[in-house]
């Protein structure tokens, strides 16, 4: 089985003034292609850092992150900010705690934006039959502050699904939710994730999330 | 703690900070730059009317006014008959050829306590000394200092062309009998004059357009006197005091786009405050002390960017006067524009900080039905109610702007319940939603931009108007080669001259005098009506015995038109023909000279006279001045006038646009959410310029579209309301691309400029960091 994110003796520090916060040191994953993996931790162990910088959000300091997609390998340690954007936006989705939808947008118009940004024009048929998975067909044509955290949440996943990326990520998807909310958008997840064929990396705090995982991976705050 | 906690945001947002505090200074500047220029253009407006008879300000007219009519007046006035008049007094006032030059002799009763004060006051100027001599000297104007063969002393202060002097020793002058006058002024209560008197200190220039006081004077009407305003005898005060009015009405709306922009600092400020002030809210501290802080705080940057722009105004306005004027009218800072600004810059800071923090609590808003239902009644009752004079037609203006300004937040509230049918590229789309999801952070914002350039457009297509009719008028009317003027023998002379040795010239003789119609002082002129004329003053008839033309001046002012009949110089003419008087002081009417004539020979046109012909009438000691040159002059005198205009417009605008700088920061920093999830979706930088480039565009084509009908509006106000009653022209509106566009183009680029410069920094540090 193929690898689609491969994570390689990666570093990461924040400077804060005079002072420099170290996040990670030399942390290293593999994730075969189609499957999940779980990151825990406590707050601070550098989960979000990590899944940001596998987004290409922000450059690795050391250390080396391959994405693998449609037989493509892409070294975004190589790349700069408008590569490594660029990347993300054709190859990788990404699921916030919150804040996950453009609020100015529909729902419909909100699963279709990736398609849009990739230059496609996504039809209305095929982003509905997204939402329906989801039970929010009735929805399409409602602003996202019209719906319920959990709601606005399984928008995402099913918008994480309307291009045909390798990889998945999401940061504490489930955090601002109650415990039904919680279970119905992480089982969403993870069996949209199986269906697709999807690289699944997820961050959280919960361990009934971190359960549906296939791998976890445990952080451990950096010494200073 | 809390003063730490707000004084920690003030250091660690600067630019934040450095751009609310040049957004007072730059209303301050705008407030304080209108001030001075207007009180230097009011002074040089009163430096036109005679000071003497300044605290008069309406006169009783007849055509034969006697002393005994004065003096019975007198008596009944003692006797407490006249109550509202509060003072009279006898006035001869009549313009006559004398010397060479046309003279207005004023005389007055030198023994009534006022006028002997102010002449003193006037002495004071230091141009010219002036010894009080005696009931038997004059005291003229320095223009009149080479002409004038009699006993005088030179006074600056006196109007140009004025020769004052005791009432017995003008009567002598103009060969009155002692017992005959012109006119006797009096003083008439004005219930609201020391509130007009504070109005117009604070702004000046409004007062002209105050209603004047109507005195129910019936029995002094009854007795057959007219009863005339001050301002009818001097039209030069009139038309500066209008033109003034304009510059003050201009600067009541650099106040009112200053006003906005202060507001739009504080809401701003406010939404990035917020979440602290929340914080310590949740920690106990209540609302209404926070309030008080954050009031305090603003008040802090208020007096800070006050101070800066009381210096920098005057600095402006000293270099505005100077492009403006050829002699110094620089004047220092009065308690009155120093009050204003603080009160504007410091006083705006602190009411709009506290509206903001209540509008942020999420308080009701009041009625904005019934103030929109109020401005709308304002606006129509200016527009229909000829009483309510200049100052209708400004509150009309007024009323109609601030009408569409406070219909934009809930036309964008309604924009934003439609905003899910919006099509068209996603980013565009996407800039446009924007504009109606915040509409207390735009609203305000959009209103100064929109209220800026429809000013902006309404001034502009009013003044292509009135140049491309004052073009005509100068290319029909200076169809002559050269005009000649100087003393009633010497022209005669030159007339016969060019008569007989350059037969192929023409010339046209006019001849004129002052005289008052119905009290109203005008100016009679006496001239061949041929084809030349008549096409001069674009009439197509054939004119007869017994008719006369008239000015627009004259049909506004007594109310006539084309048919009716007119009584001048005591025969009934009929009214045949109404001609453009763009730029006339005195209301004039022109009569055809194969009838009976009164008034000297006053200048002569001359067509088709070769060089020696014209060195001839130099050497007449006549002075010849080029048609093509007064029209030159004319046209720089008129561009000239408007320059101020389009600075105080450029402010305006410039004030607007850092308003909506303002507030595209503030709808910045509520998109902090979307941004990060953009920049996760794969938004490029690039791409995030666009969506600025996008909703600058958005929030400026939506300025643009409410500024062009009401500035069009403004326009059709400006030239068919306002210009006739403060001038008595009529104005035709001509609406033309070339006026329309360069004021829209102007506010739209302001917009943009406004909505790409520093966009966000903290935004894109943070992309995607979100816990």
């Amino acid at each position: 089985m193929s690898t689609c994110v491969a994570v390689r003796q990666v570093s990461k520090s924040y400077h804060d003034g005079e002072s420099r916060n170290q996040v990670l040191r030399g942390v290293a994953l593999s994730l075969p292609t189609g499957s999940s993996l779980a990151l825990t931790g406590p707050s601070g162990s550098g989960k979000s850092t990590l899944l940001n910088l596998i987004a290409g959000l922000m450059a690795v300091d050391e250390g080396e992150i391959d994405i693998l997609s449609h037989d493509q390998r892409f070294a975004l340690h190589r790349m700069n900010e408008r590569e490594r954007t660029l990347c993300r936006r054709r190859h990788i989705a990404y699921i916030h705690q919150f804040f996950n939808l453009v609020p100015t947008l529909t729902v419909l118009e909100n699963v279709a934006l990736p398609g849009y940004l990739n230059g496609a024009r996504p039809g209305r048929d095929r982003c509905l039959e997204l939402l329906a998975r989801f039970g929010l067909q009735d929805a399409a044509d409602r602003f996202p502050e019209r719906l319920s955290g959990g709601e606005q949440q399984r928008v995402a996943v099913a918008r994480s699904l309307a291009l045909d990326v390798a990889v998945l990520l999401a940061d504490e998807p489930t955090g601002n939710l109650d415990q039904d909310n919680a279970q119905q958008v992480a089982s969403a997840l993870f069996a949209a994730a199986r269906e697709q064929g999807l690289g699944l990396i997820v961050a959280t705090h919960s361990s009934r999330v971190a359960e549906l995982a296939e791998q976890q991976l445990q952080l451990a705050k950096t010494p200073t | 703690m809390i003063f730490t906690a707000l004084a920690r945001f003030l250091a660690r947002s600067p630019w934040s900070s450095a751009i609310a505090l040049v957004g007072i200074t730059l209303a301050s500047v705008s407030m304080v730059a209108v001030h001075q220029v207007s009180v230097a253009i009011e002074r040089q407006t009163r430096a036109t009317s005679l000071v003497e008879l300044g605290d008069y300000n309406f006169f009783l007219h007849k055509t034969r006014v006697s002393a005994a009519e004065y003096f019975e007046l007198r008596r009944r006035w003692l006797a407490g008959g006249l109550p509202q008049v509060r003072d009279l007094a006898p006035v001869v006032d009549e313009s006559r050829f004398l010397d060479g030059a046309m003279v207005r002799v004023v005389g007055i009763d030198l023994l009534v306590a006022q006028v002997t004060e102010s002449m003193v006051d006037s002495a004071t100027h230091p141009a010219d000394e002036v010894t009080v001599s005696g009931f038997d000297r004059a005291w003229i104007s320095t223009d009149l200092r080479d002409s004038w063969r009699r006993p005088a002393d030179v006074v600056s202060s006196l109007p140009p062309g004025t020769a004052l002097m005791d009432i017995g020793a003008a009567q002598e002058l103009l060969g009155y009998r002692e017992d005959r006058l012109s006119y006797v002024a009096v003083t008439v209560t004005d219930p609201l004059a020391r509130l007009k008197s504070t109005f117009n200190a604070l702004a000046p220039g409004i007062g002209a357009g105050l209603p004047a006081p109507a005195p129910a004077l019936a029995e002094i009407r009854a007795a057959g006197f007219d009863v005339v305003s001050v301002a009818a005898q001097n039209p030069a005060d009139q038309l500066g005091k209008s033109i003034l009015f304009n510059v003050g009405a201009l600067g009541m709306l650099a106040l009112v786009v200053a006003w906005f922009l202060i507001y739009q600092v504080a809401v701003s400020w406010l939404r990035r405050l917020w979440p602290t002030l929340l914080r310590l809210h949740v920690l106990g501290v209540p609302h209404a002390t926070l309030r008080a802080w954050f009031v305090w705080l603003l008040g802090l940057l208020g007096l800070l960017g006050t101070g800066a722009g009381l210096w920098l105004g005057a600095v402006l306005a000293d270099w505005l006067l100077g492009r403006i004027a050829t002699v110094p009218l620089t004047q220092p800072l009065d308690a009155w524009v120093v009050g204003k600004a603080v009160l504007c810059g410091v006083g705006v800071c602190l009411v709009g900080a506290f509206m903001a923090y209540r509008n942020a609590l999420g308080n009701e808003r009041g009625s904005l039905c019934l103030f929109a239902l109020a401005l709308g009644v304002a606006a129509w009752l200016g527009y229909v109610w000829p009483a309510l004079g200049l100052m209708g037609g400004f509150v009309s203006i007024a009323a109609s702007g601030f009408l569409v300004a406070v219909l934009i937040w809930p036309v964008l509230r309604a924009l934003k319940r439609v905003a899910h049918r919006f099509t068209g590229p996603l980013l565009l789309r996407l800039s446009a939603r924007e504009i109606a999801w915040f509409p207390g952070d735009l609203a305000v914002a959009i209103s100064g931009l929109m209220l800026a350039v429809a000013t902006a457009l309404g001034i502009a297509l009013m003044v292509d108007s009135f140049r491309i009719e004052f073009t005509q008028m100068l290319e029909r009317r200076l169809s002559y080669d050269w005009v000649v003027r100087g003393e009633p023998s010497q022209l005669a002379t030159a007339q016969g001259l060019v008569a007989t040795n350059y037969p192929g010239a023409r010339v046209q003789a006019y001849f004129g005098q002052r005289s008052r119609v119905n009290g109203v002082q005008v100016e009679v002129q006496y001239t061949r009506l041929d084809g030349l004329e008549s096409a001069r003053y674009a009439y197509g008839g054939t004119v007869r015995d017994g008719e006369v033309w008239i000015g627009e001046q004259v049909a506004q002012k007594f109310g006539v038109g084309r048919g009716d009949q007119l009584e001048v110089l005591g025969s009934p003419r009929r009214i045949t023909h109404v001609f453009k008087s763009f730029g006339d002081l005195y209301p004039r009417l022109l009569i055809d000279s194969r009838g009976e004539i009164a008034g000297s020979l006053d200048s002569l046109a001359v067509n088709g006279l070769p060089p020696p012909g014209l060195a001839a009438l130099r050497n007449l000691g006549l002075q010849v001045t080029d048609q093509a040159q007064i029209k030159r002059i004319a046209l720089e005198t008129f561009e000239q006038t408007f320059l101020i205009t389009d600075v105080l417009l450029a402010i305006a605008l410039l004030v607007a646009s850092l308003g909506i700088y303002i507030a595209l920061n503030a709808l910045r920093f509520n998109r902090r959410s979307s941004v990060p999830l953009l920049s996760t979706l794969g938004f490029t930088s690039w791409e995030n310029v666009q969506m600025d480039f996008g909703r600058a565009l958005a929030v400026g084509v939506f300025a643009m579209l409410l500024a062009t009908p009401l500035g069009i509006w403004f326009a059709y106000l400006l030239c068919d309301l306002v210009n006739p009653r403060a001038f008595g022209w009529a104005i035709t509106l001509h609406v033309s691309w070339q006026s329309v566009w360069p004021p829209l183009l102007l506010g739209l680029v302001a917009a943009l400029i406004a909505g790409v410069i520093a966009p966000g920094r903290k935004e894109n540090s943070s992309s995607g960091v979100l816990s």
